[in-house]
Parts: structure tokens; C-alpha cells; sequence
């Protein structure tokens, strides 16, 4: 203790400890189901995963930085490549791919096959396209929107066959932060 | 993010002030125009004293996560060393507050582990 300042860093830089399959599975199926309650008084159910995902990723956006000993981001390319490598690391044990689109300058895709959050979820033919990947892009839409890069960020699954699937988490950013890009 | 603070404290050593709280807190808002151009510059958390009024001066660290501390100071030509180390205990306990779970991103900070060291931490690197 120095100078009687009680020290968090030992409590911030706790090394971390791995949490078993089962239990985040049983955690994650708890909240897609409270979410599914929810979606039956109006919300649907994907806007409401987001939301909780909105709330991680607000907090990520400081604890990784400081976890990695990284500087802000300022650019696009930086804090896009941050998230698909070291947020999916530190939150799925592997980097995802990032691509840019060729149709839009304000369109960036993190491209992750077989994402965890859907790996024990089937979704009965009557419910549609739900993803619940839409958890992943409410924390990536946190993660930007908090570190001032506003985004509309949106999942997308394709089912290859039954073993395999794609998942596309679209980052849509508004035009101001585009222009702000162009001008610095 | 709105304009309203989510911390304040007065870290004087005398507690005798000889400008208005009115005062401190107009040059702060100002500063933070600065601050805004700023933070797009460099990848620094630490920004330096990035604004003075009269024998006032202000100096600023921005977070990753855009939350900034503004430390409004008199006369003193502190080392810059002293001042980012205060502001990084200042970010480490905000993160420490930001993790709980039971607080609201942009909520106002009751914590007193935070207020204290916070003070502590002013003693340290700032009343010397």
C-alpha cells in the first residue's frame, strides 16, 4: 500500500480464470430464455440480448484497453481490428475475421464460423431468423459506442448444413464518424 | 454522454478558495471544447495542461472509453509525471467502479473507496 492508497491494480489485473462450458452455457440459456419472456410483452427477442450485450461491451471497452496495456483508439481500422482480435479472444478464446465491404464505406464485417452463443441453441422452424448472436453484436455496438466510434451493429447467421454455420456480425457506422475519419 | 459530471472533488490543501465554485466549474465546461479536439490528435490518455484563465491552469486525460478527468489547478508548475500518475490512479479506480455490476455506465460515483483514494492519491502526487 502506498501511501495509503488501497492498491486496485492487483484486483484488475487478476490473472484470469477459465469457466467451464456448462456453466456459461446454462448462464446464456437462462438469459435467452428471460429474453424470449420478455419478447411476449412487445420486445423482441433479439433487441433485448442486444441490450444486455449493449451494457458488456460499455464496460470491455475500458477493461481491455487497460488489461492489454493499449492506448486509445482513434482510427476505424484500429479499434475494428482490437475488437475482432483481442475482445473475441479474451470473450471466445479465438480471433475473429475482419472484412470491409465493398458496397459501402460505412459498412465492416467481423466474421466468426460456428460462434459460441449459438453453438447449443436450435431455433424452432416458427421463430424465423432469431440469432442469438445478437447478444455479440450488442457488445460490439457497446464497445464502439462508448469509445465515441457510433455504430449500428447487427448479427446474421447462415447455416451451411447442420454441423456448420457463419456468422457475420454487421458494423454499420454513421456518417459522422466517417467524415470525422476522413478529416483527420 | 452529457456535460454533467459524474465525480467531483475539491483536493485543496487549504480549503480557503479564492475563486467561486461558479468560476471553477465555467472554466472546466470551456476546456472541454479542447478536450473534444483533442482526443482525436493522439492516442495519449494523458493530454497535458491543455488550458489556462489567468493564473489558472487545466489539465486533461481521456479514457479509451471517452470518460474524461479534468483537473483544474493554481499557479503550480507541476511535472508532468506527477500529474498523469494521479490521473491513472484516478482511471484505475474508475475502472474498479465501472466493473461492479450494480453501477450505471454514466452514473453518478458514490464509491467512497473511490473519493478516497482519489484524495489519497491528490496527497501524494499533488501536495508536494
Amino acid at each position: 500500500m502506498e501511501n495509503g492508497i488501497y492498491s486496485v491494480e492487483k484486483e484488475l489485473n487478476k490473472a484470469k480464470r477459465d469457466i467451464s462450458l456448462s456453466a456459461f452455457s446454462i448462464l446464456f440459456s437462462e438469459i435467452v430464455q428471460y429474453c424470449l419472456y420478455k419478447s411476449k410483452k412487445g420486445y423482441r427477442l433479439e433487441d433485448a440480448l442486444h441490450e444486455i450485450g449493449l451494457r458488456v461491451g460499455y464496460k470491455l471497452s475500458e477493461y481491455l484497453y487497460y488489461k492489454n496495456k493499449m492506448k486509445r483508439s482513434i482510427t476505424i481500422l484500429n479499434i475494428l481490428t482490437f475488437i475482432s482480435k483481442h475482445v473475441w479472444k479474451y470473450l471466445f478464446q479465438h480471433s475473429s475475421d475482419l472484412l470491409k465491404s465493398q458496397d459501402s464505406i460505412y459498412e465492416y464485417m467481423i466474421c466468426d464460423k460456428n460462434i459460441l452463443l449459438n453453438k447449443y441453441i436450435t431455433v424452432p422452424k416458427d421463430y424465423g431468423n432469431i440469432n442469438c448472436a445478437s447478444f455479440a453484436a450488442g457488445i460490439v455496438e457497446g464497445f464502439l459506442c462508448s469509445s465515441e466510434f457510433q455504430a449500428e451493429v447487427t448479427a446474421h447467421t447462415i447455416y451451411e448444413n447442420e454441423q456448420n454455420q457463419n456468422t457475420t456480425i454487421l458494423v454499420k457506422f454513421y456518417p459522422e464518424v466517417i467524415e470525422r475519419e476522413k478529416n483527420h | 454522454i452529457s456535460d454533467v459530471p459524474i465525480y467531483e472533488a475539491d483536493l485543496s490543501v487549504v480549503k480557503k478558495k479564492d475563486i467561486s465554485e461558479h468560476l471553477s466549474q465555467f472554466i472546466l465546461h470551456q476546456s472541454l471544447d479542447t478536450v473534444d479536439e483533442l482526443v482525436w490528435r493522439s492516442s495519449h490518455m494523458y493530454l497535458k495542461t491543455i488550458d489556462s484563465f489567468n493564473n489558472y491552469s487545466v489539465s486533461a486525460y481521456c479514457t479509451p472509453g471517452h470518460i474524461k478527468f479534468l483537473l483544474l489547478y493554481k499557479n503550480k508548475n507541476y511535472i508532468n509525471d506527477n500529474l498523469r500518475s494521479f490521473f491513472e490512479i484516478v482511471h484505475e479506480n474508475y475502472i474498479r467502479v465501472l466493473l461492479n455490476p450494480l453501477y450505471e455506465p454514466n452514473g453518478i460515483i458514490i464509491s467512497s473507496l473511490f473519493d478516497q483514494n482519489v484524495h489519497l492519491a491528490a496527497k501524494k502526487f499533488l501536495h508536494q
